[in-house]
């Protein structure tokens, strides 16, 4: 996908100037989709605009839950599981992110999706900024979570996988 | 305003530092505190980089040495968790060593304040 609007052009900027790897997800459907990584790795944002028409770009993230981690929630009493859970959320709404877990009303994530709208009208560099640093550090947090909670996995704690 | 003009009319203490980036100053309150770190690594970086390394005090290391490995790693986690809701990039030195001797945290602002341009609005109005 080429990028010749003016006001994506310069959203690709704001983070390829703070030396991060901006790239644009080969599965891509939206009218803008790119996928934002600090350059030493770690954690993988999106930044979509779903439609020409869409007044607001999405800066989300996807917490994929290892297949060990699920497990551990599953071996896990029911009561403690359900807090577990709920904490997590909890501290996610304080963050200030909108939740999705997925698959929804179900006892154990496979995938954990946090996200934060900003409107295009009067974007600076810096609101930009604030929710992307909102957006990184709640999937951060929900990593560390699990981690803390039941060890790291082998390989790659999380993936980010595209909704 | 220039950086330094920006810290001085808030009557906090502002030092150059010795360094390799384009600019690195230190900014204090007068009366002792907490010491920032305000670096523009380079001489065309759009951003600067507000940062705060605190040493953990060697009596604290202690501390945390004599705690029972789960309460180190909980109080530990705390600590994680607070910061993450802060909004800020954080850094624990040693990394993955069980009590930290440096901890550091750190925020990226741009210079600029200009507003992307809108080439779009019709939906917006």
């Amino acid at each position: 996908m080429r990028i010749d609007f003016p006001m994506e052009e310069k959203v690709r900027e704001i983070f390829t100037n703070l030396k991060m790897s901006v790239s644009v997800p080969p599965q891509a459907r939206e009218f803008f989709h790119i996928t934002v990584t600090p350059p030493q790795g770690g954690p993988i944002l999106d930044v979509i605009r779903p439609t020409n028409q869409t007044p607001f770009y999405i800066l989300g993230m996807g917490i994929g839950i290892h297949q060990y981690h699920q497990d551990s929630l599953r071996r896990m009493d029911t009561a403690l599981r359900k807090e577990f859970v709920d904490s997590i959320k909890y501290y996610l709404l304080e963050m200030g992110v909108d939740v999705a877990f997925l698959p929804p009303n179900q006892d154990i994530p496979q995938l954990i999706h946090v996200s934060k709208l900003v409107f295009m009208d009067g974007l600076t560099p810096n609101v930009l900024l604030d929710v992307y640093y909102t957006v990184r550090n709640a999937g951060t947090y929900v990593i560390m979570r699990f981690v803390d909670e039941f060890g790291a996995t082998l390989g790659r704690v999380a993936d980010t996988k595209y909704i | 305003m220039d950086t330094v003009s920006i810290f001085k009319a808030l009557g906090l203490n502002v030092t150059e530092a010795k360094s390799s980036e384009y600019l690195h100053l230190t900014v204090s309150p007068p009366q002792g505190g907490p010491t920032l770190d305000v670096v523009k690594p380079e001489r065309d970086s759009k951003f600067y980089v507000l940062g705060m390394a605190i040493s953990v005090h060697q009596f604290h290391q202690q501390q945390l040495r004599s705690l029972k490995e789960e309460d180190r790693r909980r109080f530990l986690s705390k600590l994680r968790y607070a910061l993450l809701k802060m909004g800020v990039d954080m850094a624990f030195t040693p990394p993955n060593e069980e009590i930290p001797q440096v901890i550091f945290v750190s925020r990226v602002v741009y210079e600029e304040s200009q507003r992307l341009t809108i080439y779009f609005t019709p939906c917006i109005r």
